[in-house]
C-alpha cells in the first residue's frame, strides 16, 4: 500500500497545492468539480449509455402512467409494479460503471479524508499521543521513552495500560511546525509526524505495522517498519469543522453535493446519460 | 432466474443496507441512485395520494356512469379505422380468400359499405365520425377554407397564433404564455360525451384532433397537426446540384457547399418568434462523405452515420431562439446520393413528442409518455411524405419504407392503448392505407398516365400487400377482443383511380364566371391576377365552388337571393354531366347544391356547390392551388394517382363489425350514436345520425341524401359512369 501511496501522494499534493493556504472550501470545491467531471467520463466510458437512457425513459413513462390511468386501480397496480421493476432495471444498468468507479472514488475520498477529516493542531492545544507495543516485543511498556522536539512538551506523565500494551502521553503544543516525535525502546526507534500548521495538509492520525486498512486510510505517512517494536502509533488530531456559506456540513456530504452539482451541470454538454 | 434473484438481493443490500456515503460511488452512479430514489419516492407518494383519493373519484364516476351502466351493451368498444379502405378491392380479396381475418369478422357479425360525407375527404368524413353530424354542424368542409377578405387559403380545422401578451426587451419579444391554438371544428365529439358520462377513451390519430380536446381519456392528435415550420409537412432536399429544379410543392430545396468530401449546409427551422426581427432559425450541419455508400452528418456536435438508401432514426433538432430558449423537433435523414452530386433528403421536421412545441396530445404528457415508452415517433398530421414521392425526390421504395415505418409506430401505440383500455373506448385511425393508395393506385392500371415510361411490374402488388397487412392487423386486434367487446373495422371513404384532372377555374373563366385582370394570361397560385370585382364564382380546395357574394366576400358581386339562386341553378345545369372532350367520358356526375346537402348553423360557411367528379377524375393540381391557365382537362402524371375526392356516392367506405348491423345503409357519421348507444349513453338531440344497430334509418333525417347509390348516379347522368 505504501508503494501505491507513494505514487498517489505527489499527484494529490500537486492538485491541492494551490489551495494549501486558502480556505478549505476552495480545495473541496475544485477537487469535487474535477472529480465530478472525471467520474462522468468514466461513467460514460464504462456504462451502456443507450441502455441507461432506455431504462430511464421506461421508468419515466411508468411514472407518467400513474397520472394517466389514475382511475383504474388494476392499471395503477400494474404501473406500480412496472415502476419497481423499472427502477431495478435502471439501477442494474448503473451497476457496471459503479464497479469501475469504486477504486478511483475511494482514492479521492481517502485523499480528501486525510485533509478534511482532521485539522492540524494549534499552538496552546494539547493532544494525546498513543503507542501500542507489539505483542511479540519482549520489552515492557516501561522501556518505551518519548523524545519530544523543541516546541512540544509533555503535559502530564504517561499513562500505561498493560492489558492493551498501550502508552498514552498528553503533549502540549508550544509552537507551530511539522515535528517528528521519536519513541525509543532499547536501541530501536519509531517516528511519528505531528503537524502544527495553518495550511491544508494531509494528516495521518495513525500509522501501523502490517495493517492494510490503516495504511489505506492514512496515506499521508508511511507505515511502521516490520522490525518496529510498536504495532501502532496514533495522534488525536481534532475533527475539522467544514463550513460552507456559514453552514457546518460534513466534508463527505460537501464532496457528494459539489461533485453531483458539477456532474449535473456538465452531463448535458459532455453528452453523458446518467 | 437464480442470477436475477441474486442481482435483486445485491441491489437491495446496496441500496437499503449501506451508508449513504458508501452507496455514493461517483457522481454518475450517485445520480443513478439519487434519481432512482427520488423517482421511487415520488411514484409511491403519487400512488399513495391517488389511492387515497380513489374512492372519491370512483364515487363521482359512478354517479356520472350510473345511467349509462344500466343500458350499456358493451364493456369496451374498439374502432380500427383504416383510412380509405376501398370496398371493391376488399370484396374482391374477400372472395379470393385473401383476407381471412376480415372474413372471420364478417361472418361473426356484419360487413357493409359505409356512406361517406360530402365531399368524400378525410377531414370532413372523420369530423362526421367524431361528432355524428354533417359539415353544416361540424364546420369542416375541406382541408382548407378561404378567407373571405383575401380569398387566400386557411387551414379549416385549426388556427395557430402567437401568445396574446409579450414582453419587449431589446431585440427580444418574449411571449408571456403559450401560443394560442384554436380548434375550428364545431359540435361535440362522442368521446367527450362518453367522458362526461364517466367513460374513459383512448383516441389515437383520428383526423381533425389538433389541437387536442380536453376530455376524460388520452388522445394523440393527427391530421392537421403541423410540422415545426407550421406547415402541413415540408420536406427538405439538400443538394450540391445547382441545376436541379427546385421542389415545387411540399418541399424545400437547399443548395449546400462542397469542399472535397466535406459538405456544409444548414437546416431551416421555424421562424424565431421571440425576436422582433422575425427570421427563420437555422441549424448548421456538416456532412463528411466516407464512400459512395456512406457518410456522417454532424449536427450540434452529434455525429449521425448516413447510409445510402437508408433512413436514420428520428434525430433531435434543436433550434436556438436566444435567451436559452430552444425549439425542438425531430426528423429522419435519407442519403440519396454522394457522388457526383450530393443529395440528402430530410423529412418534414415533426414536433418532438417528448418536448412538444405545440400541444399534440391530451393530456399534454401523453405524447411524452408514448415517446418514453416506445421512442420518438412521427407527430405530423400527414406524416407519410407523399410530396417527396410526387416531386420525384424519394423513390417508390423509400416512400414505402417510410410509410410502413410510421405505421409500425402507430401499431405499437394502438396495441398499448388497447391493452390499457380495460373498459371504455379505444379508437385508432391508420393512415398508411390512405397514403399508400394515393401514391400507388397507378400500379393497378398499367395504362395509368402516371405510368408512362415507367416500369410497372415491381410494385404491381403494393396495394394488395397493403390489404394483406391490414388484414393481419385486424387479426392481431381480433385476438384481443372479448365477448363483451364491440369491434369495428371501418374506412371513411373508398379509393378510385385519378387519371385526369379538371381545372374548374379555367372552365369558369372560359364561361365568363371568373375574370382575370387585364393583361393576365395565367394567374399565380391562389388566384393572383383574378379580377374579383368581375368574378362570380371560383373553385377552391378539392371539391368546392364558391360564389363571390356581395356582403359575404370582400369584393362580392353576386346579389344574395334571386341572382344567387339563378347562378347556382345555371352552374349545376352546365357542370353536371360535363364531359371530357378527349375521352368522351362524363367528368362530373353531379354538382351538389349546398342547401340540399347541408343543414346546421355553419351550412353557409362551406362551398356553395360541391363537385361530384366521376371515377378517374378529380380537380387538377393547378385547379386545387388556384392557378388559372388555359387547360381545363389534363392527364395526371404524378405518383399521387389514386383519390377519393369524387362524387361521394361512388366512394363509400367499408364497415366490418363483430355484431350484426341492422341498418341497411349505414353511414360513417352513424358511428358516434352507435358508440354512445353501446355504452348506454343517450345521443344528443342535434345528432341526425342513428346507431347502426337500430332499426333501418330514415334517410330523410340526414342532412343530405345518402341513399343514392352508384346505380342512381348512372341513371341520373344518363351516361356510363367510368368504373
Amino acid at each position: 500500500m505504501d508503494i501505491i501511496n507513494s505514487i498517489l501522494n505527489p499527484f494529490f499534493k500537486i492538485l491541492f497545492y494551490p489551495f494549501a493556504n486558502m480556505s478549505p472550501v476552495w480545495g473541496m470545491l475544485v477537487i469535487s468539480f474535477l472529480a465530478g467531471i472525471t467520474m462522468l467520463f468514466i461513467f460514460k466510458a464504462t456504462s451502456d449509455q443507450a441502455g441507461i437512457k432506455k431504462a430511464k425513459n421506461l421508468f419515466k413513462a411508468h411514472f407518467l402512467a400513474i397520472r394517466l390511468y389514475r382511475d383504474d386501480l388494476t392499471l395503477m397496480m400494474e404501473t406500480m409494479k412496472n415502476i419497481v421493476l423499472g427502477n431495478l432495471g435502471y439501477m442494474k444498468k448503473s451497476l457496471r460503471p459503479m464497479l469501475f468507479l469504486i477504486v478511483p472514488v475511494a482514492i479521492i475520498i481517502i485523499q480528501l479524508g486525510t485533509r478534511y477529516e482532521y485539522r492540524p493542531l494549534r499552538v496552546g492545544e494539547t493532544t494525546v499521543v498513543s503507542l501500542t507495543l507489539d505483542k511479540h516485543e519482549p520489552g515492557s511498556l516501561n522501556d518505551v521513552v518519548l523524545e519530544l522536539p523543541d516546541g512540544l512538551s509533555l503535559d502530564i506523565p504517561p499513562v500505561r495500560i498493560d492489558q492493551l500494551r498501550e502508552i498514552n502521553w498528553r503533549i502540549k503544543i508550544e509552537r507551530s511546525g511539522v515535528f517528528d516525535i521519536v519513541f525509543r525502546s532499547d536501541n530501536k526507534t519509531v517516528k511519528k509526524r505531528l503537524q502544527v500548521v495553518d495550511s491544508l495538509s494531509p494528516l495521518a492520525s495513525r500509522i501501523a505495522r502490517d495493517d492494510f486498512q490503516t495504511a489505506l486510510l492514512n496515506p499521508g505517512e508511511s507505515s511502521l517498519q516490520n522490525s518496529s517494536f510498536a504495532s501502532m502509533v496514533s495522534i488525536s488530531y481534532p475533527k475539522r469543522e467544514f463550513q460552507f456559506l456559514g453552514i457546518s456540513i460534513h466534508w463527505l456530504v460537501a464532496f457528494f453535493v459539489f461533485s453531483l452539482i458539477a456532474a449535473f451541470a456538465c452531463k448535458g454538454f459532455l453528452g453523458v446519460e446518467v | 432466474m437464480m442470477k436475477r434473484i441474486l442481482l435483486i438481493l445485491l441491489l437491495f443490500f446496496l441500496v437499503i443496507d449501506t451508508q449513504p456515503a458508501l452507496a455514493y460511488i461517483g457522481p454518475g452512479a450517485g445520480f443513478a441512485f439519487l434519481t432512482s430514489f427520488l423517482m421511487l419516492f415520488a411514484s409511491f407518494f403519487m400512488a399513495f395520494f391517488t389511492f387515497l383519493t380513489w374512492p372519491a373519484r370512483v364515487l363521482v364516476r359512478f354517479f356520472k356512469r350510473r345511467k349509462a351502466l344500466a343500458n350499456a351493451k358493451a364493456e369496451r368498444v374498439v374502432i380500427l379505422g383504416l383510412d380509405g379502405l376501398e370496398p371493391t378491392i376488399t370484396e374482391r380479396m374477400l372472395q379470393e380468400g385473401k383476407l381471412p381475418n376480415l372474413q372471420k369478422l364478417k361472418e361473426q357479425g356484419s360487413y357493409s359499405k359505409l356512406q361517406t360525407t360530402y365531399p368524400a375527404l378525410s377531414p370532413v368524413a372523420w369530423s362526421a365520425f367524431s361528432t355524428g353530424v354533417g359539415p353544416g354542424k361540424h364546420n369542416i368542409f375541406d382541408f382548407l377554407s378561404r378567407d373571405r377578405h383575401s380569398y387566400l387559403p386557411e387551414l379549416s380545422s385549426s388556427k395557430v397564433g402567437t401568445a396574446n401578451r409579450k414582453l419587449s426587451i431589446g431585440p427580444f419579444e418574449i411571449p408571456l404564455g403559450k401560443p394560442v391554438v384554436r380548434f375550428l371544428r364545431k359540435s361535440k365529439s362522442f368521446w367527450k360525451i362518453l367522458g362526461d358520462n364517466g367513460i374513459f377513451s383512448h383516441v389515437l390519430r383520428v383526423p381533425i384532433t389538433f389541437p387536442p380536446e380536453k376530455f376524460n381519456g388520452a388522445m394523440l392528435s393527427a391530421m392537421c397537426a403541423p410540422d415545426l415550420w407550421g406547415t402541413q409537412g415540408t420536406f427538405s432536399l439538400f443538394t450540391t446540384d445547382e441545376s436541379v429544379n427546385p421542389v415545387k410543392e411540399g418541399g424545400d430545396t437547399s443548395i449546400v457547399t462542397r469542399d472535397g468530401d466535406r459538405i456544409e449546409g444548414f437546416i431551416k427551422g421555424p421562424e424565431n418568434s421571440i425576436r422582433k426581427k422575425r427570421e427563420q432559425m437555422r441549424l448548421p450541419f456538416v456532412v463528411q462523405i466516407l464512400s459512395d455508400e456512406e457518410a456522417v452528418i454532424v449536427i450540434d456536435k452529434k455525429k449521425i452515420p448516413l447510409k445510402k438508401n437508408t433512413y436514420t432514426d428520428w434525430i433531435e433538432l434543436k433550434f436556438k431562439a436566444g435567451l436559452g430558449i430552444k425549439v425542438q423537433g425531430i426528423a429522419k435523414f435519407y442519403l440519396i446520393e454522394t457522388r457526383p452530386h450530393f443529395r440528402l433528403y430530410m423529412t418534414p421536421i415533426n414536433i418532438d413528442p417528448e418536448k412538444p412545441a405545440l400541444p399534440i396530445s391530451y393530456p399534454y404528457s401523453y405524447s411524452i409518455y408514448l415517446s418514453k415508452l416506445f421512442g420518438k415517433y412521427a407527430t405530423l398530421g400527414l406524416a407519410e411524405d407523399t410530396w417527396s414521392l410526387n416531386e420525384g425526390v424519394l423513390s417508390d421504395a423509400a416512400f414505402l419504407e417510410q410509410a410502413y415505418s410510421i405505421h409500425e409506430e402507430r401499431e405499437k401505440q394502438f396495441f398499448h392503448a388497447l391493452d390499457k383500455t380495460k373498459k371504455g373506448l379505444c379508437a385508432v385511425v391508420i393512415d398508411a392505407t390512405d397514403r399508400i393508395q394515393h401514391m400507388f393506385f397507378r400500379t393497378l392500371e398499367e395504362d395509368h398516365p402516371a405510368n408512362r415510361g415507367k416500369e410497372t411490374q415491381e410494385y404491381k402488388d403494393v396495394i394488395e400487400d397493403l390489404y394483406l397487412r391490414m388484414d393481419d392487423l385486424v387479426g392481431r386486434t381480433f385476438e384481443k377482443i372479448g365477448k363483451d367487446d364491440a369491434f369495428f373495422v371501418l374506412s371513411d371513404h373508398g379509393f378510385k383511380s385519378f387519371r385526369r384532372g379538371i381545372n374548374l377555374n379555367v372552365w369558369l373563366k372560359d364561361n365568363d364566371y371568373l375574370v382575370l385582370k387585364e393583361g393576365v394570361k395565367e394567374t399565380g397560385e391562389f388566384f393572383q391576377g383574378v379580377d374579383w370585382q368581375k368574378t362570380k364564382a371560383y373553385a377552391f380546395g378539392l371539391a368546392g365552388v364558391y360564389f363571390n357574394v356581395k356582403g359575404r366576400e370582400k369584393h362580392g358581386v353576386v346579389e344574395p337571393g334571386e341572382e344567387y339562386q339563378e347562378l347556382k341553378a345555371e352552374l349545376i345545369e352546365k357542370l353536371s354531366g360535363l364531359k371530357d372532350p378527349k375521352t368522351g367520358e362524363v367528368a362530373i356526375t353531379e354538382m351538389f347544391d349546398n342547401r340540399k346537402i347541408y343543414n346546421g348553423p355553419y351550412a353557409d360557411s362551406g362551398p356553395d356547390l360541391i363537385s361530384g367528379y366521376n371515377i378517374g377524375y378529380r380537380i387538377s393540381w393547378n385547379g386545387a392551388t388556384g392557378v388559372v391557365n388555359d387547360i381545363v382537362f389534363e392527364d395526371n402524371v404524378k405518383a399521387w394517382s389514386g383519390d377519393h375526392c369524387i362524387d361521394p356516392r361512388l366512394v363509400p367506405g367499408v364497415i366490418f363489425s363483430n355484431r350484426k348491423i341492422t341498418s341497411s345503409n349505414p353511414a360513417l357519421m352513424d358511428m358516434a350514436p352507435t358508440v354512445l348507444d353501446l355504452f348506454g349513453v343517450k345521443k344528443p338531440a342535434y345528432m341526425e345520425s342513428r346507431s347502426i344497430f337500430d332499426a333501418d334509418i330514415d334517410e330523410t333525417e340526414r342532412d343530405h341524401d345518402f341513399s343514392a347509390k352508384t346505380e342512381d348516379v348512372k341513371e341520373k347522368t344518363a351516361v356510363p359512369v367510368n368504373e
